[in-house]
C-alpha cells in the first residue's frame, strides 16, 4: 500500500492504516529524534508527539513533497521545540569549529578497521557531540539519504549552508577519526 | 595518496550510515494508538457537542422566525419577557448548553475511560 492509499484510509477514520503508516516511518523519525536528542529517555516522547503531530495534521499534507519529507519537517520541528524547552543551546557553533579547516593529510586505515568496535564507538559519540546543525544534516543526508532540496525544506537551512555544514561536519569527524586512530596504535 | 584518502573517507560514510544506539520500546506502538484513539474520542465528543449545539440554533431560529411572521404577538411578548429577563433566560441557556456539555463531552469520555479501564 502506498503512502497516498494510508493517508486516505487514515482520514477516512481507519487508525490501523495510520499504524501501518508508522511503521513504514518509524525508523526516519527515531533516527533523526535520536541524534538531535541528548537525552535518551526523552527520545521515545517525543517520536509519540511528532507521530500524534503528524495525525492531526495529515489532512493539511499535500502531494507537493514525499510524505517522509514532510514527516522529517515534523520530527525536526518537534525536536526542536522540545530543545528550546529544555532551554538547550541549538546553535552550539564555537570559535573553534567556525574556524576549523579540513585536514591536509589522510591516514591509511587497517583492514581489520571494520571489526574496531571500540572506533565504531568514539565515532559515534563523535557524531553525538556536533553541533546541532551539523548532526541533523548529516543524519539526513547520510543516514535517510535526502536531497540538499529536501533537507532545506525540511530545516529551513539553505543549500550553501548545508553544503559548508556537511563538509565542516565530516573534517571534524575526519579529524577525530584520525586523532582516535593515532591514541589506538600510541596504545597498542 | 588519493586512495588513502577515499579508504578515510569510505571508512566515515560507513559510520555516517550508522543507526543511532537507540531503539523504540515494545510498547511504542500500543501506546501511541492509545493517544490517537484518545484523541479521536475527544474530537468526536466535541463535535457531537457542537452539533447539538448547531442544531438547538437552528430550531430555535426557525421558530423565532415562524412567530415572527404568523404569530407577532406571541413574538412580541416572548421578546419584552426575554429582554425583561434577560438574566434568567441566559442561565437557562447556559443550562441547557453545560447539560448537553456533559451529556456529549464528559459522560462520555468517562465510559471511555471506564472501558480501558476495565480492558486492563
Amino acid at each position: 500500500m502506498d503512502d497516498r492509499e494510508l493517508i486516505d484510509k487514515t482520514l477516512q477514520g481507519n487508525t490501523h492504516a495510520f499504524t501501518f503508516l508508522v511503521r513504514k516511518h518509524q525508523k526516519l523519525v527515531v533516527h533523526m529524534v535520536a541524534r538531535l536528542l541528548d537525552n535518551k529517555e526523552d527520545i521515545e516522547d517525543v517520536c509519540q508527539d511528532v507521530f500524534v503531530k503528524v495525525f492531526r495534521n495529515l489532512n493539511k499534507f499535500r502531494n507537493d513533497s514525499k510524505l517522509s519529507t514532510w514527516i522529517a519537517k515534523i520530527a525536526y520541528r518537534v525536536a526542536i521545540d522540545y530543545l528550546s524547552r529544555k532551554n538547550r543551546q541549538i546553535i552550539t557553533e564555537s570559535d573553534e569549529i567556525l574556524s576549523f579547516t579540513e585536514p591536509e593529510t589522510s591516514a591509511d586505515l587497517p583492514d581489520t578497521i571494520l571489526e574496531n568496535k571500540e572506533l565504531k564507538n568514539i565515532m559515534v559519540t563523535e557524531i553525538e557531540k556536533l553541533p546541532l546543525p551539523y548532526r541533523t544534516i548529516i543524519t539526513l543526508y547520510h543516514l535517510e539519504e535526502f536531497s540538499y532540496k529536501e533537507i532545506e525544506e525540511i530545516t529551513g537551512i539553505k543549500i550553501g549552508t548545508i553544503k559548508s555544514h556537511l563538509s565542516r561536519g565530516r573534517a571534524i569527524l575526519k579529524e577525530k577519526l584520525t586523532f582516535a586512530l593515532t591514541q589506538q596504535r600510541y596504545e597498542k | 595518496m588519493k586512495n588513502k584518502r577515499l579508504h578515510t573517507d569510505d571508512y566515515l560514510d560507513l559510520i555516517l550510515r550508522s543507526e543511532p544506539n537507540f531503539e523504540l520500546s515494545s510498547e511504542f506502538e500500543k501506546k501511541l494508538s492509545q493517544k490517537i484513539e484518545k484523541i479521536v474520542s475527544w474530537e468526536t465528543y466535541f463535535k457531537q457537542f457542537f452539533t447539538w449545539i448547531a442544531v438547538g440554533i437552528f430550531s430555535l431560529s426557525v421558530a423565532i422566525s415562524i412567530l415572527f411572521f404568523a404569530q407577532k404577538d406571541i413574538f412580541t411578548t416572548l421578546l419584552s419577557f426575554t429582554t425583561q429577563h434577560h438574566q434568567l433566560v441566559l442561565m437557562v441557556i447556559f443550562l441547557i448548553c453545560s447539560v448537553v456539555f456533559f451529556d456529549t463531552v464528559l459522560l462520555n469520555y468517562l465510559f471511555y475511560r471506564y472501558g480501558k479501564r476495565n480492558e486492563k
